[in-house]
């Protein structure tokens, strides 16, 4: 019998696998996704939240390219919340905890009834290729051989493998294999991306203890409500209708600072057991107390794993100490003194395959048809991994077409600043995105990421009517509301001035014209239009601003260059640009070590290679 | 990195930056036709490639007569619409005319700029193209020059400064942004970010500003041994007695600087003074000294007696940095009885040899000269003015700041102050930034 055949196979059923699978399925590539267990896609291997600080903005982007994430989060969300209310919308960003169990079900849900698309139950072993002359690459992927040694053929695989590779758990001086919990780890995989070439790093993580709900004493916490009628993360969610949970805040004390100084001499992160770095942003409970001695107090956040779950997330406590130290750490937490440890925390470390090696398409430049999504990219987060998915999925299946690939521009999204750092910095931590890493953050908000890339998923086909209908519907709404605000006038100005005030609010303004509830009324429609009104001068600033640039992006670099040849390029800039590769004088002038000199010496050159004219 | 965009409009002086019958200012890019046009040389004329004769304003009293010759692109060197005004050619007034232009909208020039734009366009041919790279090149070594240098100005120490705290407000202000949910941290207070703010704009606008004129000057350097007569040079070019206040070699080891005019090209003269006691620090610090100066100076004056002999040290330096438009100068030539100078033989390897007396002003005019000469060779003064005009941006983008009430409009404003304060070689702004605040406060769930 012949080797099933796929055109795209996808492994690992996590945030990113589970995106790639889908948009590569959509595109009308034969998709197959592999995961070890059925019952774990779309797991929350850390805490079960959603969206935050460019993360949030991140999964509306992932939503309006017509992916999954958002509308899985409206439909399994028991708390919302929009974080920085008290700022101006251009940085609103919306977060929310799900029910981690509802939350994997109602991806895997989602993906069952997905067309072109199968789910297989395996672990990968290794994957096979071919010598190949293709894209520039050594080597062409033909497909992967499962862990029973079935080989399934694919010209195109996407690797979203998590912390799976090698993966290795610390807890105290205990040290068990597995990407997660009660997880195995994939060994295979790692030998099978060193044999193709690729270099491997490690880079660690870590996750807190979960305690039982019924054990916590709430009354002795601070209760921290969501928000009364949460704006959703898809475009497509009218509006949040299920209930919503508290969470709970608490915190250290220095009694347990203490505690934790006296057993360093047990902690993996300072024994040298765990050499691999973390990420600076999510330190751990002991890095804290070392790092900021003057503190007597980190908050701790009680966060419910789902409505009906026993399971309470104690973020904020991230650690790999012992069990008997993180037993007594609990038991001093106010609040938490009688509360039962469910799942002891640990610290992962994990192989990743360090980003400059792969293109910003996500394929990798030395291995044609192999494309990299996620963790394994040295990236943190359910979202940074969505949306790498999202990418990879239908770069595999624009690729197997033969068609251009899909590059989301810095200006454009959060996605793109994220694989373009990713491809031109590489990583030294876990990669999370913060908005200060936008050079537009004006321009990428949470309430325009439709504008900004629902039309690019309806040309890539990722878009279905009843979305397309929806986008231009609202858009159309933004332009007449637009059209009121010049329309409408306030003591013979236009009450679009007035509404630049920043004291003005939307009840008194209601109340002066009445004509606008029904815009009111529509939620994005207002927030829209009223961003785009305060923010005006500096929208247009920024739009000016990457207008100036673009024609940097826009401008690509041959992808043989053979940069050794272009005269009187400094030593450096030739050493960097070849290990990079650049595809765009954008992109060239990002990588480290380049000054503006090098940058008109490689523009000077091009200019000369091609045929003359204007 | 800053990198310069390719579709504004820039603006250089195009002749020798010196006092001449003629200087060419030339502007380049969609915004020049206007730009020349509010100075008062406008309208520009229906035909392409027509010149205009005009008066431009300096000021509202003062005009000077000017003639613009006007270039519709594609068709003119650039390949954008181009202006060339011809002035006067007196530095002060194409200094102001300049900065009027940039005042209105437009960039200093990089070095080369104006070619590179014209090959991108396919103005020039691909022969020349070996010509002009090597040129960027020799650019990039004039740029790398005054970077080398601007690392040891007093300026760019409080450029650097200044950058540093801006740096620190606008990490404590992205925390404030990208944090609000962590710790419970309080990033900075109204009142402090409004206090910080002051001061950088004081800083920003102190007489010891970042980025005088004086850093984009080029720079000439007195090197040699100690008691050549280096001093006695610097206070007789400049005219005045500014190395008299450290009479004694050996006492102090600033480095005296002074601006002067030399036959009409403005340049800065350094003197290295108090290198050392004994014969091997002497020898030593000396070298040390000479090739900082190499790396930094636009022309390097060697001064060595007329009477004494060369070491053999000496020599290999001199003849190694020789070939960086340096103008030998045999000294205290009134202490040999002889007009009759030997000349070393390593002289032919400076661009030019003076004999000079400073005591008796002998061969002082022609030092001039050859001073003049080999400053105006290496004419086209590398990002003159690009300092000014970060200052000027960063200034602006400050107050901006200051006036915002948003923090992500605050955010915005110190980020491009922060960006035009940059060098080359400054890191990303957005790892700056996270790093200090990873260093500060205690981040993260």
């Amino acid at each position: 019998m012949a080797d099933p055949s796929y055109d795209v196979l996808v492994i690992g059923g996590g945030h990113a696998g589970a995106e790639a699978a889908w948009a590569a399925a959509r595109l009308g590539a034969r998709t197959a996704l592999v995961t070890f267990d059925r019952a774990a896609v779309g797991r929350m291997s850390c805490n079960p939240a959603v969206g935050g600080l460019g993360k949030g903005q991140m999964v509306r982007e992932v939503d309006a390219l017509g992916g999954l994430m958002g509308l899985v989060t409206d439909e399994t969300g028991i708390q919302f919340r929009m974080l920085n209310r008290g700022k101006g919308p251009a940085v609103w960003a919306p977060r929310a905890q799900a029910d981690s169990r509802l939350y994997s079900a109602a991806l895997l849900r989602r993906l069952e009834a997905c067309p072109n698309l199968d789910i297989l139950v395996a672990g990968v072993e290794s994957l096979l290729s071919e010598p190949a002359a293709r894209d520039g690459a050594r080597r062409r992927i033909t497909g992967v051989v499962l862990g029973d040694g079935h080989r399934v053929a694919a010209p195109a695989v996407v690797v979203a493998t998590g912390t799976f590779l090698r993966g290795l758990m610390h807890t105290g001086t205990d040290r068990t294999p597995g990407g997660r919990i009660g997880e195995a780890a994939a060994g295979g995989l790692s030998d099978a991306l060193r044999a193709l070439g690729l270099t491997l790093g490690r880079l660690k993580t870590g996750t807190p203890p979960r305690v039982a709900r019924a054990t916590v004493d709430f009354t002795r916490l601070v209760e921290q409500p969501g928000d009364a009628d949460p704006p959703p993360f898809s475009f497509l969610t009218e509006r949040i209708t299920q209930p919503q949970v508290s969470c709970w805040l608490t915190s250290t004390t220095a009694e347990i600072h203490d505690l934790i100084r006296a057993n360093l001499d047990r902690a993996p992160l300072y024994t040298g057991q765990i050499a691999s770095t973390g990420p600076r942003y999510c330190p751990s409970i002991e890095t804290k107390v070392l790092r900021f001695p003057d503190k007597d107090r980190h908050l701790v956040f009680l966060e419910p794993e789902g409505r009906d779950s026993d399971r309470i997330y104690l973020n904020g406590v991230s650690t790999s100490l012992p069990r008997d130290v993180q037993a007594q750490m609990v038991a001093r937490i106010p609040g938490l003194e009688h509360a039962r440890i469910v799942q002891w925390g640990y610290a992962v470390e994990y192989d990743f395959v360090p980003p400059e090696q792969t293109h910003v398409t996500l394929m990798c430049k030395s291995v044609a048809g192999l494309f990299l999504a996620g963790q394994i990219n040295g990236t943190s987060g359910y979202e940074e991994a969505a949306g790498q998915g999202l990418v990879a999925g239908v770069n595999a299946a624009r690729w197997l077409a033969g068609r251009s690939p899909l590059i989301l521009g810095r200006d454009q999204a959060y996605i793109g600043v994220l694989i373009d750092d990713l491809a031109t910095r590489g990583v030294t931590e876990p990669y999370r995105m913060f908005t200060s890493r936008a050079e537009h953050r004006m321009h990428l908000r949470y309430d325009n990421a439709d504008e900004r890339l629902t039309p690019l998923g309806r040309e890539l086909g990722l878009v279905d009517a009843a979305r397309w209908e929806r986008y231009c519907a609202k858009a159309a709404r933004v332009r007449e509301l637009l059209a009121c605000f010049d329309r409408l006038r306030h003591e013979g100005r236009p009450l679009r001035e007035r509404l630049r005030r920043p004291e003005e609010d939307d009840a008194g303004l209601l109340k002066d014209y009445p004509e606008l509830a029904p815009f009111h009324a529509e939620r994005d429609v207002w927030a829209r239009a009223l961003v785009v009104v305060k923010y005006e001068g500096y929208i247009e600033k920024q739009r000016r601003s990457i207008e100036r640039f673009r024609e940097f992006e826009d401008r690509l670099i041959p992808e043989h260059l053979a940069y050794d040849r272009v005269p009187h390029l400094r030593h450096e800039a030739r050493e960097r640009w070849s290990a990079v590769r650049p595809r765009s004088i954008g992109q060239a002038a990002r990588v480290s070590g380049i000054n503006p000199s090098d940058v008109t010496t490689l523009l000077v050159y091009l200019a000369a290679q091609e045929p003359q004219g204007v | 990195m800053n990198l310069p965009a390719l579709n504004d409009t820039i603006v250089a002086v195009s002749t020798a930056w010196q006092a001449a019958p003629v200087g060419v200012i030339r502007l380049s890019g969609p915004d020049s036709f206007a730009l020349a046009a509010g100075l008062g040389a406008g309208p520009p004329p229906g035909v392409a490639g027509a010149w205009t004769a005009a008066r431009v304003h300096l000021d509202p009293e003062h005009t000077v007569p000017a003639v613009a010759c006007w270039f519709r692109g594609p068709r003119s060197y650039t390949g954008d619409d181009v202006v060339e005004l011809q002035v006067p050619g007196s530095p002060p007034l194409l200094r102001a005319l300049l900065d009027k232009l940039v005042a209105a909208g437009a960039r200093w020039a990089l070095p080369g700029e104006f070619t590179a734009r014209a090959l991108r366009r396919g103005k020039l041919d691909a022969r020349q193209v070996e010509g002009v790279l090597a040129l960027l090149e020799a650019d990039q070594a004039a740029t790398l020059r005054q970077a080398a240098r601007a690392l040891c100005t007093r300026a760019a120490d409080d450029r650097n400064a200044v950058r540093e705290r801006l740096l620190d407000l606008l990490a404590r202000v992205e925390a404030g942004i990208d944090f609000v949910d962590e710790e419970d941290v309080r990033f900075i207070s109204d009142d402090d970010l409004r206090t910080g703010l002051d001061e950088v704009l004081a800083a920003l606008t102190a007489p010891t500003a970042p980025g005088p004129r004086g850093v984009a000057l080029p720079h000439v350097t007195l090197v040699g041994r100690p008691n050549a007569g280096k001093s006695t040079l610097f206070n007789a070019l400049i005219g005045a007695d500014r190395a008299l206040v450290s009479p004694i070699n050996g006492t102090t080891r600033d480095v005296l600087t002074a601006e002067f005019d030399c036959e009409g090209v403005r340049c800065r003269l350094q003197d290295c003074a108090g290198l050392g006691r004994s014969a091997d620090e002497l020898e030593r610090a000396a070298r040390r000294a000479a090739e900082r100066a190499a790396a930094q100076a636009d022309v390097v004056l060697w001064v060595h007696p007329a009477d004494e002999a060369w070491t053999q040290e000496e020599a290999a330096t001199a003849a190694a940095i020789a070939g960086r438009r340096g103008v030998l100068v045999l000294s205290k030539c009134d202490r040999i009885a002889s007009r009759q100078t030997d000349r070393p033989e390593l002289s032919s390897a400076f661009t030019a040899c003076v004999v000079v007396s400073a005591l008796t002003g002998a061969g002082l005019a022609e030092l001039r000269r050859a001073l003049a000469a080999a400053l105006r060779a290496g004419s086209e003064m590398p990002g003159i003015g690009v300092d000014e005009d970060a200052r000027r941006a960063a200034c602006a983008a400050v107050q901006r700041a200051r006036a915002a009430d948003a923090p992500e409009i605050v955010a915005l404003e110190l980020r491009e102050a922060v960006n035009v304060l940059a060098t080359a070689a400054a890191a990303p702004v957005d790892e700056e930034v996270l790093g200090q605040i990873f260093a500060r406060f205690c981040i993260g769930k």
